[in-house]
């Protein structure tokens, strides 16, 4: 069914191609404001993606040439980069499928995604490829101590001349030693538990078009869930507190060593998208919102879903899915004591966090004061506090290293910090590419967000504005909670940033949102160009919520 | 690697000209958005995230200005494990510390196989701990080249290493010789005293070599440390006599002076006299004590107070009254203000009372009242008498020889000179005299002057010598100056030791010149003769 989609399809046949019988031939340059129509690729995106692509493929080179040799590589290094190859392949894919299918929506809106996997990508490339990163608990210092060890015998080959290698040696040199072989001996994980790693960065361009493609094509899909929400909400639903009740998951946050709670945010939000469409008018007068059938709804709908969070302590995700439904309450009523209203209450929340969970409370010490008086603590709470401390110790190390300017594509050993390809990974940003580096990445993830957000912006339909304000703030939340907690400016959370951080289901659900914008983006583009065609339903009609379907 | 470096360059300019790009972006963005009249709250959300790029950019920039207080942090934990700190540590190549040499074999810190690791090895030991560095910490340690020479050690070595991922470091090279100071720490070491042994170049303010007692992790013994020096301190007062134009005179010498009523008897040492004696020349070669504090005196008097402490000045010498004096930052002649900061002695200093006292005026002139120095500055000081007056900064980097200074004239040249007869003649007939028979034979001989410095009552004097060595052609080389704390009388302790560096230094200098005329004779023999001698030393390895 999906291929039948691309096949080009004879003229005059099909909606919005004119009027039935009528077949109109316009040359391109003969057609007014063809930018505006989406189906001209602007000239800064296209040369933005194509400069991307070519960092892509150099920075993994200068990895490969300049780190490899050094440090050593861990099994699988060679898989991950023909996957990282194939990742490549896979965007391009979908962006000339996206072509073919006559796409109209926002460029921005599929290209950003793939300009910051394309600058963000190489840094994870580098720690993945790493033979201490990828070691397990003991074998990691193991790996580590043999890393070095290898790298300063290459440094030695490499500058000193043969008499100052003799004073050094005084015969012959040790033989470099492979660290991961020092440490573990061979890989560790099972087939399962590497395809879920190596998998989702290819899988991932396919969703955007999956995502693409049920919006502007099984137009259906998104009615019913609209107007039989709850057929959609209750099995979510069941099926999120069922997977919350587990003990793996309310111990670790973890099934089966997954975390698929991201994959489970994008249906909560068209239910949420579908009650305040619904309701949007009601919702948005102060009296009406005081009845017990709308505040029940909104319990249900607004803040049960965040409740299996808690239970299995996410603050983040909760974070996440808290803000995403209030910036859509707002966005779908218009209503600016909403937000002051939403913002005394968030306050008030975030407050009572930090003032009783003691998980919360560590973790805004570790952001604010980490560096504690040792002198000050008993010698068992030293050794408490300093096992917390480690990572947040080693971030900072990331961020002084990389300076202003950074060190380089793989340079700056940002991989020493645990989890910085996720957790940390814009330390590993700022190490590898420094203060400059960091803060463009985080503007090119800027231009990214408002090209999300200025699709809702143009969406004059309550339910796809609102479902567009909710995905847009399902990528932007986690990127903004993963950069500031990284430097220290909230606490740290534990949320990955979509496209830029390793997360294999965060980077799935991301897919398959701006996916679903996408088509939105497309539907509404469409829409405009057949309404400037025929001149109707008007724009009034048009203010007021009429659409041609 | 210069491809590699360049790319890495060539990269790091991709990602700023994204930076750029996205500004363009969203400030076009905004200047539409200004105009848009539609959906306001997306909007105003879309807004807010750029309020949040900003919000990264200081946070992210927060962390550098904070880098002092965040570096404090780290190495506070350091000690609960610090993977990067090991790895680094581990990996990395920094630049060798070599010595005068500059010789591989005979570098101060380098590379070597210890227990089949890689390891920065330091070949001086204990003997250099305590200035370049040693031990299995010594870049973290506060008063080591090894530390404050951080940067220049990491400094890549090459464009080409910019781009690496460890780069090899910039090797330093010191002024320092790695067998003179072993051989001055095993001088030392031999005393079994707390002390220091400083030999410089007097033509250049070189370091030559430094030995001092003390751990790596104690700020360095013989920079550092304020003691009194003595009557190492005649020498100032000789040349501030000699300056002044106050010519040789005949003074008697008895066995102790009383400078007014109330004040207790200064006597010289073992309550010697002489009837006469030419001042200053025979009161340093006795180091007669009365003498010296008649002389302070009548300098006092004939000059007034003004022009003694300024004639003090002139010699380095930072005359205080109430406030101590700063350190100043002219020691050194070095391009590392990290050394500079950290590393530059306090000034020899003078205390002089706001109102007279001719006590304590005279336990200045025999250098036991309100006087420290150092024994580096002594060192400097005494260099500058056999540089013909001129004092010059001392310098450590042997890159900084191309640019010494000119220096400031602290003595009148004549003076210098005078002092030098005088310094010789403390050694030939004088208090140093014990230093004789260890020079015999060498060719060079050694002159200065001979210091015991009173401590607490009941516990035995601190010993000085502060000298020169003379070459063959009988012109000053270097100084040498040695301390030992309670190491008793200059003469007895100090100078001999001192005489054993001298005789050390010219057997070096014999054997260097042996070898030097070696090399221009093998270069000076006809290339075909060599060829035969080579052959005919091969034959006669295969015979034996």
């Amino acid at each position: 069914m999906a291929l039948n989609l691309f096949r080009r399809r004879p003229a005059g046949a099909g909606a919005g191609a004119g009027p039935v019988g009528v077949a109109i031939n316009v040359k391109a340059h003969n057609v007014p404001g063809a930018e505006r129509t989406g189906r001209v690729f602007p000239g800064p995106l296209w040369w933005g993606l194509l400069l991307a692509v070519v960092f892509y493929v150099l920075a993994h080179a200068s990895i490969i040439i300049g780190v490899w040799p050094v440090h050593g590589t861990s099994p699988g290094a060679g898989g991950i980069l023909f996957r990282d190859g194939l990742a490549l392949l896979a965007w391009g894919l979908v962006l000339l499928l996206l072509r073919r299918a006559h796409y109209r929506g926002a460029w921005g809106i599929v290209v950003m995604p793939i300009i910051v996997f394309c600058l963000s990508r190489p840094s994870q490339f580098q720690a993945f490829t790493d033979p201490a990163y990828q070691a397990r608990g003991k074998a990691r210092p193991v790996a580590n101590q043999a890393k070095a060890t290898r790298s300063r015998l290459s440094t030695i080959g490499r500058v000193y001349t043969p008499e100052r290698q003799e004073v050094v040696y005084q015969g012959t040199p040790p033989p470099l030693p492979d660290p991961f072989k020092q440490a573990v001996g061979g890989e560790t994980r099972g087939f399962f538990e590497k395809g879920l790693t190596y998998f989702p960065v290819f899988i991932a361009p396919l969703l955007v078009l999956v995502g693409y493609l049920v919006v502007s094509r099984q137009t259906w899909l998104l009615r019913w869930a609209r107007d039989r929400r709850l057929f959609l909400f209750a099995p979510v639903m069941l099926l999120f507190f069922g997977l919350a009740m587990l003990p793996s998951a309310r111990a670790t946050g973890k099934v089966a060593g997954t975390t698929p709670w991201e994959l489970i945010l994008p249906f909560l939000v068209l239910t949420w998208a579908a009650v305040l469409a619904d309701d949007a008018y009601n919702l948005a007068r102060p009296g009406a919102v005081i009845s017990p059938r709308r505040l029940g709804m909104l319990f249900v709908y607004g803040a049960l879903p965040i409740v299996p969070f808690l239970l299995i302590h996410e603050l983040g995700l909760s974070i996440v899915l808290a803000t995403s439904f209030a910036a859509m309450l707002l966005v779908g009523t218009r209503r600016g004591w909403w937000a002051a209203l939403l913002l005394v209450v968030w306050g008030a929340m975030v407050f009572a966090v930090f003032r009783t969970d003691e998980r919360s409370q560590t973790r805004a010490g570790l952001a604010y004061h980490p560096y504690r008086e040792l002198s000050s603590m008993a010698p068992d709470q030293q050794q408490k506090w300093a096992d917390k401390v480690h990572q947040i110790k080693l971030f900072d190390a990331n961020v002084l290293q990389g300076d202003w300017l950074g060190e380089g594509p793989g340079r700056g050993h940002g991989e020493t910090a645990p989890n910085a390809a996720d957790d940390g990974f814009f330390t590993l940003i700022a190490a590898q590419w420094g203060w400059a580096g960091g803060v463009a990445l985080v503007l090119v993830y800027t231009v990214f967000l408002v090209e999300l957000f200025s699709a809702a912006v143009r969406e004059r339909g309550a339910f796809d504005r609102t479902v567009v304000t909710g995905l847009a703030m399902l990528i932007a939340v986690p990127f903004w909670l993963a950069a500031l907690g990284d430097m220290r400016v909230i606490p740290l959370t534990g949320v990955a940033a979509a496209f830029a951080a390793h997360g294999g289901a965060k980077l799935l659900a991301s897919a398959f949102a701006v996916g679903i914008i996408a088509g939105i983006s497309h539907k509404r583009a469409a829409e405009e160009r057949l309404g400037h065609v025929l001149d109707a339903p008007g724009e009034r009609a048009e203010a007021e919520g009429v659409r041609v379907l | 690697m210069v491809a590699d470096t360049l790319l890495n360059y060539v990269l790091r300019g991709v990602y700023l000209l994204f930076g750029v790009g996205a500004v363009l972006a969203i400030l076009r963005w905004l200047v539409a958005a200004s105009r848009e009249r539609r959906e306001q709250w997306a909007q105003r959300i879309a807004l807010a995230m750029v309020l949040l790029a900003l919000l990264y950019a200081f946070g992210h920039a927060r962390l550098l200005w904070n880098r002092e207080a965040i570096e404090a942090g780290r190495a506070q934990y350091a000690r609960f494990g610090d993977p990067r700190l090991a790895e680094l540590n581990r990996a990395e190549v920094r630049g060798w510390i070599l010595d005068c040499s500059g010789r591989d074999d005979r570098a101060l810190a380098r590379y070597a196989v210890r227990e089949g690791e890689v390891s920065r090895v330091y070949p001086l030991g204990e003997a250099g701990a305590n200035l370049v560095g040693g031990g299995d910490s010594a870049e973290v340690r506060d008063y080591t080249v090894e530390r404050l020479f951080t940067r220049q050690l990491r400094q890549p070595l090459r464009f080409g290493e910019r781009g690496e991922l460890h780069p090899a470091g910039t090797d330093v090279q010191l002024t320092l010789c790695q067998p003179a100071t072993l051989e001055a720490h095993r001088l030392l070491e031999a005393t079994g005293l707390q002390g220091s042994v400083v030999v410089q170049d007097v033509r250049n303010g070189a370091l030559i070599a430094y030995a001092a007692t003390g751990t790596a992790s104690q700020a360095p013994y013989g920079i550092k440390r304020y003691t009194l020096p003595g009557s190492v301190f005649k020498l100032a007062l000789s040349a501030l006599w000699w300056d002044a134009g106050m010519g040789d005179v005949k003074m008697p010498c008895p066995s102790e002076i009383k400078v007014n009523d109330r004040a207790p008897a200064i006597h010289n040492f073992e309550s010697h006299e002489y009837a006469s004696l030419e001042v200053p020349r025979e009161m340093l070669v006795v180091s007669c004590n009365t003498q010296a504090i008649m002389m302070g005196l009548e300098l006092r008097q004939r000059l007034g107070q003004e022009a003694f402490v300024d004639g003090l000045k002139r010699m380095g010498f930072a005359v205080y009254t109430d406030q101590r004096p700063r350190t100043p930052l002219d020691f050194w002649n070095s391009g590392n203000d990290q050394w500079v900061r950290r590393m530059s002695p306090p000034p020899n200093r003078v205390k002089v009372m706001k109102r007279f006292n001719a006590f304590e005026w005279a336990q200045m002139s025999i250098g036991q009242g309100p006087v420290d120095v150092t024994p580096i500055g002594v060192s400097r000081f005494v260099s500058a008498i056999g540089n013909g007056g001129v004092m010059l900064p001392v310098t450590l980097e042997a890159d900084r020889l191309g640019e010494v200074p000119e220096g400031r004239p602290v003595m009148k040249p004549g003076t210098s000179l005078k002092l030098q007869q005088a310094m010789l003649e403390v050694v030939q007939r004088g208090t140093g005299i014990r230093a004789v028979p260890i020079l015999q034979g060498t060719g060079w001989n050694m002159g200065g002057k001979t210091g015991t410095a009173d401590v607490r009552r009941g516990h035995i004097p601190n010993g000085w010598f502060a000298g020169l060595m003379f070459g063959p052609d009988g012109r000053a080389r270097y100084s040498v100056v040695v301390f030992l704390e309670n190491g008793g009388q200059g003469g007895r302790s100090a100078a001999p030791l001192a005489a054993q560096m001298t005789r050390w230094m010219a057997q070096q200098a014999a054997a260097e010149a042996r070898q030097a005329a070696q090399d221009s004779a093998a270069k000076a023999r006809p290339r075909g003769e060599r060829g035969r001698e080579a052959d005919r030393d091969s034959t006669t390895e295969r015979r034996s």
